[in-house]
Protein backbone atom coordinates (compact mmCIF):
# COMPACT_ATOMS: atom_id res chain seq x y z
CA UNK A 1 0.00 0.00 0.00
CA UNK A 2 1.38 3.39 -1.14
CA UNK A 3 -0.08 5.81 1.84
CA UNK A 4 -0.76 4.25 5.36
CA UNK A 5 -4.05 3.62 6.41
CA UNK A 6 -3.33 6.48 8.99
CA UNK A 7 -2.89 8.70 6.50
CA UNK A 8 -6.07 7.91 4.44
CA UNK A 9 -8.20 7.45 7.15
CA UNK A 10 -7.18 11.25 8.32
CA UNK A 11 -7.69 12.33 4.21
CA UNK A 12 -11.15 10.86 4.57
CA UNK A 13 -12.04 11.92 7.26
CA UNK A 14 -11.02 15.63 6.90
CA UNK A 15 -12.86 15.43 2.68
CA UNK A 16 -16.23 14.36 4.41
CA UNK A 17 -15.97 17.01 7.45
CA UNK A 18 -15.92 19.48 4.81
CA UNK A 19 -18.04 18.00 2.56
CA UNK A 20 -21.10 17.72 5.86
CA UNK A 21 -20.35 21.21 6.70
CA UNK A 22 -20.95 22.29 2.93
CA UNK A 23 -17.65 23.65 2.61
CA UNK A 24 -16.96 24.73 -1.20
CA UNK A 25 -13.74 25.63 -1.53
CA UNK A 26 -11.31 23.38 1.05
CA UNK A 27 -7.67 22.71 0.99
CA UNK A 28 -6.43 19.70 0.80
CA UNK A 29 -2.65 19.72 0.44
CA UNK A 30 -0.60 23.52 1.96
CA UNK A 31 2.18 23.80 -0.79
CA UNK A 32 4.96 25.81 1.58
CA UNK A 33 7.45 27.32 0.41
CA UNK A 34 9.89 28.76 2.84
CA UNK A 35 12.67 29.29 1.07
CA UNK A 36 13.20 30.06 -2.87
CA UNK A 37 17.09 29.70 -3.05
CA UNK A 38 17.98 26.14 -4.61
CA UNK A 39 21.55 24.35 -5.08
CA UNK A 40 20.32 23.09 -8.28
CA UNK A 41 19.18 25.04 -11.04
CA UNK A 42 16.83 22.90 -13.20
CA UNK A 43 15.75 22.91 -17.20
CA UNK A 44 12.02 23.06 -16.34
CA UNK A 45 12.17 25.08 -13.02
CA UNK A 46 10.26 28.08 -12.85
CA UNK A 47 10.30 28.86 -9.30
CA UNK A 48 14.32 30.38 -8.58
CA UNK A 49 14.28 32.95 -10.82
CA UNK A 50 15.11 35.98 -8.44
CA UNK A 51 17.33 38.51 -7.55
CA UNK A 52 19.86 37.03 -4.42
CA UNK A 53 18.02 39.60 -1.65
CA UNK A 54 14.88 37.61 -3.17
CA UNK A 55 16.33 34.37 -2.79
CA UNK A 56 18.14 34.88 0.77
CA UNK A 57 14.65 35.44 2.68
CA UNK A 58 13.04 33.25 4.63
CA UNK A 59 9.75 32.27 6.08
CA UNK A 60 10.19 31.56 10.22
CA UNK A 61 9.40 28.66 11.41
CA UNK A 62 6.12 30.70 13.22
CA UNK A 63 4.80 31.64 9.90
CA UNK A 64 5.33 28.36 8.68
CA UNK A 65 3.05 27.01 11.30
CA UNK A 66 0.87 29.97 11.73
CA UNK A 67 -0.20 29.28 7.97
CA UNK A 68 -0.42 25.49 8.55
CA UNK A 69 -3.00 26.76 10.77
CA UNK A 70 -4.75 29.09 9.14
CA UNK A 71 -5.27 26.85 5.98
CA UNK A 72 -6.07 23.87 8.07
CA UNK A 73 -4.74 21.23 5.31
CA UNK A 74 -4.21 17.17 6.60
CA UNK A 75 -0.71 17.50 4.24
CA UNK A 76 1.86 19.96 3.83
CA UNK A 77 3.94 19.74 0.92
CA UNK A 78 7.37 21.63 1.27
CA UNK A 79 8.94 22.36 -1.93
CA UNK A 80 11.03 25.30 -2.83
CA UNK A 81 13.72 26.36 -3.80
CA UNK A 82 15.86 23.63 -1.72
CA UNK A 83 13.82 23.11 1.57
CA UNK A 84 17.13 21.74 3.19
CA UNK A 85 18.88 24.68 2.67
CA UNK A 86 17.02 26.46 5.23
CA UNK A 87 18.53 26.35 8.52
CA UNK A 88 15.69 26.34 10.76
CA UNK A 89 13.60 23.28 8.69
CA UNK A 90 14.34 21.11 11.29
CA UNK A 91 12.51 22.96 13.79
CA UNK A 92 9.22 23.95 11.06
CA UNK A 93 8.95 20.47 10.29
CA UNK A 94 8.79 19.12 13.71
CA UNK A 95 6.33 21.89 14.90
CA UNK A 96 4.27 20.84 11.81
CA UNK A 97 4.49 16.96 12.91
CA UNK A 98 3.19 18.21 16.78
CA UNK A 99 0.10 19.73 14.97
CA UNK A 100 -0.21 16.14 13.54
CA UNK A 101 0.05 17.17 9.94
CA UNK A 102 1.55 14.82 7.17
CA UNK A 103 4.33 16.53 5.77
CA UNK A 104 5.78 15.83 2.37
CA UNK A 105 9.50 17.25 2.42
CA UNK A 106 10.37 17.53 -1.21
CA UNK A 107 13.92 17.31 -1.34
CA UNK A 108 17.04 16.72 -4.07
CA UNK A 109 18.71 14.97 -1.55
CA UNK A 110 22.21 16.79 -2.28
CA UNK A 111 21.94 17.96 1.62
CA UNK A 112 20.22 14.73 3.16
CA UNK A 113 23.00 12.51 3.99
CA UNK A 114 24.35 16.22 6.01
CA UNK A 115 21.12 16.86 7.60
CA UNK A 116 19.27 13.46 7.97
CA UNK A 117 19.96 13.28 11.75
CA UNK A 118 18.01 16.66 12.92
CA UNK A 119 14.94 14.48 12.01
CA UNK A 120 13.15 11.76 13.41
CA UNK A 121 11.26 8.71 11.57
CA UNK A 122 7.29 8.95 11.76
CA UNK A 123 4.17 8.43 10.28
CA UNK A 124 4.02 12.12 9.76
CA UNK A 125 7.24 12.68 7.50
CA UNK A 126 8.01 11.26 3.84
CA UNK A 127 11.35 12.66 2.61
CA UNK A 128 9.82 13.18 -1.15
CA UNK A 129 12.96 12.98 -3.30
CA UNK A 130 13.14 14.40 -6.79
CA UNK A 131 14.57 12.14 -9.41
CA UNK A 132 13.39 12.92 -13.20
CA UNK A 133 14.23 9.38 -14.09
CA UNK A 134 17.51 7.44 -14.04
CA UNK A 135 21.34 8.77 -14.06
CA UNK A 136 21.30 10.28 -17.68
CA UNK A 137 18.02 11.56 -17.71
CA UNK A 138 18.01 12.92 -14.40
CA UNK A 139 21.24 14.29 -14.44
CA UNK A 140 20.53 16.17 -17.66
CA UNK A 141 17.40 17.27 -16.35
CA UNK A 142 18.67 18.65 -13.27
CA UNK A 143 21.41 20.43 -15.19
CA UNK A 144 24.40 18.61 -13.10
CA UNK A 145 26.60 15.42 -13.70
CA UNK A 146 26.23 13.53 -10.31
CA UNK A 147 23.33 14.02 -8.48
CA UNK A 148 21.74 10.93 -9.49
CA UNK A 149 24.17 8.73 -7.36
CA UNK A 150 23.55 11.22 -4.70
CA UNK A 151 20.63 10.98 -4.41
CA UNK A 152 20.20 7.45 -4.49
CA UNK A 153 22.62 7.11 -1.79
CA UNK A 154 20.62 9.24 0.65
CA UNK A 155 17.55 7.12 -0.33
CA UNK A 156 19.11 3.87 0.76
CA UNK A 157 20.54 5.75 3.79
CA UNK A 158 17.33 7.25 4.73
CA UNK A 159 15.48 3.98 4.04
CA UNK A 160 17.73 2.33 6.42
CA UNK A 161 16.90 5.04 9.39
CA UNK A 162 13.35 4.41 9.38
CA UNK A 163 11.92 7.09 7.19
CA UNK A 164 8.82 7.11 5.20
CA UNK A 165 10.41 7.82 1.50
CA UNK A 166 8.55 8.50 -1.53
CA UNK A 167 9.95 9.65 -5.26
CA UNK A 168 8.47 12.21 -7.15
CA UNK A 169 9.24 12.69 -11.02
CA UNK A 170 8.28 15.41 -13.37
CA UNK A 171 8.00 14.41 -16.86
CA UNK A 172 8.34 16.56 -19.92
CA UNK A 173 8.15 15.59 -23.94
CA UNK A 174 11.81 14.08 -23.82
CA UNK A 175 10.52 11.26 -21.81
CA UNK A 176 11.51 7.99 -22.94
CA UNK A 177 8.18 5.51 -22.16
CA UNK A 178 10.66 2.67 -21.55
CA UNK A 179 13.37 3.82 -19.53
CA UNK A 180 10.50 5.40 -17.08
CA UNK A 181 8.68 2.10 -16.70
CA UNK A 182 12.71 0.80 -16.00
CA UNK A 183 13.25 4.04 -13.58
CA UNK A 184 9.63 2.50 -12.17
CA UNK A 185 11.59 -0.63 -11.48
CA UNK A 186 14.21 0.28 -10.22
CA UNK A 187 12.78 2.85 -7.52
CA UNK A 188 10.87 0.26 -6.24
CA UNK A 189 13.31 -2.20 -6.24
CA UNK A 190 15.19 0.51 -3.84
CA UNK A 191 12.42 0.23 -1.75
CA UNK A 192 10.11 3.45 -1.52
CA UNK A 193 6.59 3.96 -0.47
CA UNK A 194 5.46 4.80 -3.59
CA UNK A 195 6.19 6.98 -6.18
CA UNK A 196 4.49 10.26 -7.21
CA UNK A 197 4.08 11.43 -11.06
CA UNK A 198 3.61 14.63 -12.70
CA UNK A 199 3.65 16.27 -16.37
CA UNK A 200 6.07 19.54 -16.20
CA UNK A 201 3.99 22.73 -15.82
CA UNK A 202 5.15 24.99 -18.21
CA UNK A 203 6.12 27.49 -16.01
CA UNK A 204 7.41 30.92 -17.91
CA UNK A 205 10.52 32.16 -16.76
CA UNK A 206 11.67 28.53 -16.96
CA UNK A 207 15.47 28.50 -18.85
CA UNK A 208 13.89 25.31 -21.29
CA UNK A 209 10.87 26.53 -23.07
CA UNK A 210 10.95 23.85 -25.42
CA UNK A 211 10.19 20.80 -23.36
CA UNK A 212 7.00 21.24 -22.42
CA UNK A 213 4.30 18.55 -22.76
CA UNK A 214 0.69 19.50 -24.58
CA UNK A 215 -2.43 18.00 -22.82
CA UNK A 216 -2.79 15.45 -25.63
CA UNK A 217 1.46 14.20 -25.57
CA UNK A 218 0.87 14.11 -21.71
CA UNK A 219 -2.48 11.61 -21.86
CA UNK A 220 -0.03 9.78 -24.89
CA UNK A 221 2.95 9.67 -22.73
CA UNK A 222 1.22 8.60 -19.50
CA UNK A 223 -0.81 6.04 -21.70
CA UNK A 224 1.65 4.12 -22.06
CA UNK A 225 3.70 4.64 -19.25
CA UNK A 226 0.58 3.27 -16.84
CA UNK A 227 -1.01 0.86 -19.23
CA UNK A 228 -0.07 -3.03 -18.33
CA UNK A 229 1.60 -1.30 -15.01
CA UNK A 230 3.67 -3.61 -13.25
CA UNK A 231 2.23 -5.10 -9.63
CA UNK A 232 4.98 -3.99 -8.01
CA UNK A 233 4.61 -0.24 -8.87
CA UNK A 234 3.12 1.84 -6.09
CA UNK A 235 2.05 5.41 -6.88
CA UNK A 236 2.09 8.03 -3.97
CA UNK A 237 -1.58 9.63 -5.43
CA UNK A 238 -4.72 9.21 -6.36
CA UNK A 239 -5.67 6.38 -8.87
CA UNK A 240 -8.28 8.63 -9.90
CA UNK A 241 -5.59 11.34 -10.93
CA UNK A 242 -3.64 8.95 -12.67
CA UNK A 243 -6.58 7.83 -14.95
CA UNK A 244 -7.12 11.15 -15.60
CA UNK A 245 -3.36 11.39 -16.26
CA UNK A 246 -4.27 8.53 -19.05
CA UNK A 247 -6.79 10.70 -20.76
CA UNK A 248 -9.74 8.18 -19.09
CA UNK A 249 -11.54 11.28 -16.98
CA UNK A 250 -11.67 14.51 -17.36
CA UNK A 251 -11.66 16.83 -14.62
CA UNK A 252 -11.77 20.92 -13.87
CA UNK A 253 -9.06 22.15 -12.33
CA UNK A 254 -9.11 22.67 -7.94
CA UNK A 255 -6.75 25.11 -7.55
CA UNK A 256 -7.90 26.09 -4.05
CA UNK A 257 -7.09 22.31 -2.96
CA UNK A 258 -3.23 23.05 -3.25
CA UNK A 259 -2.81 26.50 -1.51
CA UNK A 260 0.74 27.95 -1.85
CA UNK A 261 2.25 30.23 0.98
CA UNK A 262 5.98 31.33 0.76
CA UNK A 263 7.89 34.81 1.48
CA UNK A 264 5.39 37.06 -0.61
CA UNK A 265 1.91 35.68 1.02
CA UNK A 266 -0.88 33.73 -0.19
CA UNK A 267 -0.06 33.29 -3.94
CA UNK A 268 -2.73 33.59 -6.32
CA UNK A 269 -4.25 31.06 -7.43
CA UNK A 270 -2.64 28.33 -7.27
CA UNK A 271 1.46 27.25 -6.55
CA UNK A 272 1.81 27.65 -10.63
CA UNK A 273 0.48 30.89 -11.64
CA UNK A 274 1.66 34.34 -9.81
CA UNK A 275 -1.45 36.46 -10.10
CA UNK A 276 -0.56 37.97 -7.10
CA UNK A 277 -0.80 37.65 -3.42
CA UNK A 278 -3.03 37.94 -0.53
CA UNK A 279 -2.39 38.57 3.26
CA UNK A 280 -4.09 35.89 4.65
CA UNK A 281 -5.75 32.55 3.74
CA UNK A 282 -9.33 33.91 3.83
CA UNK A 283 -8.79 36.67 1.41
CA UNK A 284 -7.12 34.16 -0.88
CA UNK A 285 -10.56 32.40 -1.03
CA UNK A 286 -12.49 35.94 -1.38
CA UNK A 287 -10.55 38.09 -3.09
CA UNK A 288 -9.72 35.83 -6.41
CA UNK A 289 -11.65 35.46 -9.10
CA UNK A 290 -11.19 31.80 -9.63
CA UNK A 291 -13.14 32.01 -13.18
CA UNK A 292 -10.56 33.37 -14.38
CA UNK A 293 -8.61 29.90 -14.19
CA UNK A 294 -8.88 26.65 -15.57
CA UNK A 295 -8.79 24.84 -18.95
CA UNK A 296 -10.60 27.05 -21.62
CA UNK A 297 -10.58 30.01 -19.20
CA UNK A 298 -6.98 30.75 -19.51
CA UNK A 299 -3.83 30.42 -21.64
CA UNK A 300 -2.07 29.55 -19.21
CA UNK A 301 -4.46 26.72 -18.08
CA UNK A 302 -4.50 25.42 -21.82
CA UNK A 303 -1.86 22.37 -21.34
CA UNK A 304 -1.97 22.24 -17.43
CA UNK A 305 -2.29 18.66 -16.05
CA UNK A 306 -0.48 18.98 -12.98
CA UNK A 307 -1.25 17.35 -9.45
CA UNK A 308 -1.20 20.80 -7.89
CA UNK A 309 -4.46 21.35 -9.75
CA UNK A 310 -6.18 17.64 -10.65
CA UNK A 311 -4.96 15.67 -7.53
CA UNK A 312 -7.51 17.57 -5.30
CA UNK A 313 -10.34 17.07 -8.04
CA UNK A 314 -9.57 13.43 -8.19
CA UNK A 315 -10.17 13.32 -4.20
CA UNK A 316 -12.95 15.20 -4.53
CA UNK A 317 -14.44 13.08 -7.09
CA UNK A 318 -13.59 10.20 -4.46
CA UNK A 319 -15.82 11.15 -1.57
CA UNK A 320 -17.88 13.33 -3.83
CA UNK A 321 -19.73 10.80 -6.00
CA UNK A 322 -20.84 7.17 -5.42
CA UNK A 323 -19.31 6.75 -9.01
CA UNK A 324 -16.26 8.16 -7.84
CA UNK A 325 -15.81 5.98 -4.98
CA UNK A 326 -16.40 2.61 -7.14
CA UNK A 327 -14.18 3.92 -9.64
CA UNK A 328 -11.21 4.50 -6.93
CA UNK A 329 -12.09 1.09 -5.42
CA UNK A 330 -11.77 -0.52 -8.80
CA UNK A 331 -8.96 1.51 -9.98
CA UNK A 332 -6.75 0.36 -6.91
CA UNK A 333 -7.61 -3.32 -6.64
CA UNK A 334 -7.30 -3.36 -10.84
CA UNK A 335 -5.11 -0.77 -11.95
CA UNK A 336 -5.16 -2.30 -15.42
CA UNK A 337 -8.57 -3.15 -16.15
CA UNK A 338 -10.11 -0.52 -18.92
CA UNK B 1 17.32 54.48 -22.36
CA UNK B 2 14.30 56.24 -21.63
CA UNK B 3 11.25 55.46 -23.60
CA UNK B 4 7.87 56.79 -24.15
CA UNK B 5 6.41 54.35 -26.09
CA UNK B 6 4.80 51.56 -23.64
CA UNK B 7 4.60 48.85 -26.54
CA UNK B 8 5.77 45.79 -24.35
CA UNK B 9 9.76 45.32 -25.34
CA UNK B 10 10.58 41.50 -25.58
CA UNK B 11 10.95 39.48 -22.55
CA UNK B 12 14.65 39.40 -22.81
CA UNK B 13 14.99 43.11 -23.38
CA UNK B 14 13.22 44.99 -20.42
CA UNK B 15 16.51 44.89 -18.40
CA UNK B 16 18.18 48.22 -18.30
CA UNK B 17 14.77 50.04 -20.15
CA UNK B 18 13.09 53.43 -18.59
CA UNK B 19 9.54 54.10 -19.15
CA UNK B 20 8.04 57.44 -17.99
CA UNK B 21 4.18 56.46 -18.37
CA UNK B 22 2.21 59.22 -20.53
CA UNK B 23 -1.41 57.89 -18.38
CA UNK B 24 -2.73 56.15 -15.73
CA UNK B 25 -3.90 53.51 -18.02
CA UNK B 26 0.04 52.84 -19.49
CA UNK B 27 1.42 52.89 -15.79
CA UNK B 28 -0.98 50.08 -14.70
CA UNK B 29 0.16 48.19 -18.07
CA UNK B 30 3.62 48.95 -17.10
CA UNK B 31 3.56 47.97 -13.54
CA UNK B 32 2.47 44.62 -15.14
CA UNK B 33 5.35 44.26 -17.30
CA UNK B 34 7.45 44.99 -13.68
CA UNK B 35 5.14 42.29 -11.62
CA UNK B 36 6.07 39.64 -14.08
CA UNK B 37 10.00 40.95 -14.15
CA UNK B 38 12.39 38.62 -12.21
CA UNK B 39 14.65 41.40 -11.53
CA UNK B 40 14.42 44.49 -9.22
CA UNK B 41 13.22 47.95 -11.04
CA UNK B 42 13.75 51.54 -9.23
CA UNK B 43 10.30 53.29 -8.91
CA UNK B 44 10.34 57.25 -9.27
CA UNK B 45 8.30 58.98 -6.88
CA UNK B 46 6.34 62.18 -7.48
CA UNK B 47 7.96 62.95 -4.23
CA UNK B 48 11.36 62.73 -5.92
CA UNK B 49 12.18 59.57 -4.17
CA UNK B 50 13.48 56.35 -5.92
CA UNK B 51 12.83 53.51 -4.03
CA UNK B 52 14.54 49.92 -5.80
CA UNK B 53 13.95 46.29 -5.18
CA UNK B 54 11.47 43.19 -6.32
CA UNK B 55 8.29 44.48 -7.25
CA UNK B 56 6.09 41.09 -6.16
CA UNK B 57 2.87 42.37 -5.45
CA UNK B 58 0.45 45.19 -7.41
CA UNK B 59 -3.21 45.62 -5.98
CA UNK B 60 -5.12 47.21 -8.23
CA UNK B 61 -8.58 49.23 -6.23
CA UNK B 62 -10.70 48.89 -9.08
CA UNK B 63 -11.13 52.74 -9.53
CA UNK B 64 -7.31 53.41 -11.12
CA UNK B 65 -5.22 53.22 -8.04
CA UNK B 66 -4.37 50.42 -5.66
CA UNK B 67 -0.72 50.08 -4.47
CA UNK B 68 2.37 47.87 -5.60
CA UNK B 69 4.16 46.10 -3.33
CA UNK B 70 8.21 46.08 -3.40
CA UNK B 71 11.06 43.77 -1.25
CA UNK B 72 14.11 46.43 -0.89
CA UNK B 73 17.32 44.17 -0.22
CA UNK B 74 18.02 45.99 2.52
CA UNK B 75 15.12 45.67 4.65
CA UNK B 76 13.59 42.67 6.12
CA UNK B 77 9.61 43.63 5.44
CA UNK B 78 8.03 44.63 2.03
CA UNK B 79 6.61 48.36 1.43
CA UNK B 80 3.76 49.59 -0.04
CA UNK B 81 3.52 52.09 -2.63
CA UNK B 82 0.66 53.81 -4.08
CA UNK B 83 0.35 53.66 -7.62
CA UNK B 84 -0.78 56.93 -8.10
CA UNK B 85 2.56 58.22 -6.56
CA UNK B 86 4.79 56.46 -9.31
CA UNK B 87 6.02 58.54 -12.53
CA UNK B 88 8.91 56.05 -13.65
CA UNK B 89 9.50 52.99 -14.19
CA UNK B 90 13.52 51.60 -14.10
CA UNK B 91 13.95 47.93 -15.02
CA UNK B 92 17.86 48.17 -13.52
CA UNK B 93 18.82 44.62 -11.75
CA UNK B 94 19.09 41.53 -14.36
CA UNK B 95 17.10 39.41 -15.73
CA UNK B 96 17.22 36.28 -13.59
CA UNK B 97 15.03 34.81 -15.92
CA UNK B 98 17.19 35.25 -18.55
CA UNK B 99 17.82 31.56 -19.44
CA UNK B 100 21.40 31.79 -19.66
CA UNK B 101 21.78 29.50 -16.69
CA UNK B 102 20.11 26.80 -19.39
CA UNK B 103 21.90 28.23 -22.30
CA UNK B 104 25.21 27.48 -20.44
CA UNK B 105 24.40 24.33 -19.14
CA UNK B 106 23.32 22.87 -22.81
CA UNK B 107 26.79 24.29 -24.45
CA UNK B 108 28.46 22.18 -22.18
CA UNK B 109 26.72 18.96 -22.74
CA UNK B 110 27.43 19.51 -26.54
CA UNK B 111 30.55 20.48 -26.21
CA UNK B 112 30.99 16.74 -24.06
CA UNK B 113 28.84 15.63 -27.36
CA UNK B 114 26.02 15.06 -25.36
CA UNK B 115 22.57 15.94 -26.48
Amino acid sequence: MAVPLSQMFTVARYVISQKIKRVQRYPLVLMLEPIFRCNLACAGCGKIQYPDHVLDRRLTPEQCWAAAEECGAPIISIPGGEPLIHPEMSDIVHGLIQRKKYVYLCTNAILLERKIDEYTPSKYLTFSIHMDGLRDEHDLAVCRDGVFDVAMRAIRLALRKGFRVTTNTTLFNDANPARVRAFFDAMMDLGVEGMMISPGYSYEKAPDQQGFLTRRRTQKLFSLLLTNRKRGWRFNQSPLFLEFLMGKREYHCTPWGNPTYNIFGWQKPCYLLQDGYAESFRALLDETDWDRYGVGRNEQCKDCMVHCGYEASAVEDTFGSWSGFAGTVKATLFPNAS
Amino acid sequence: MAQETTDRPSERTLQGQVVYPCSQEELLRVIGWAFDYRGDVTLELASGESVCGYLFNRVADGGGGGCVEIFQPDNPTSRKVSICDIRGLHFTGPDTASGQSWEAWVQKKQREGKP
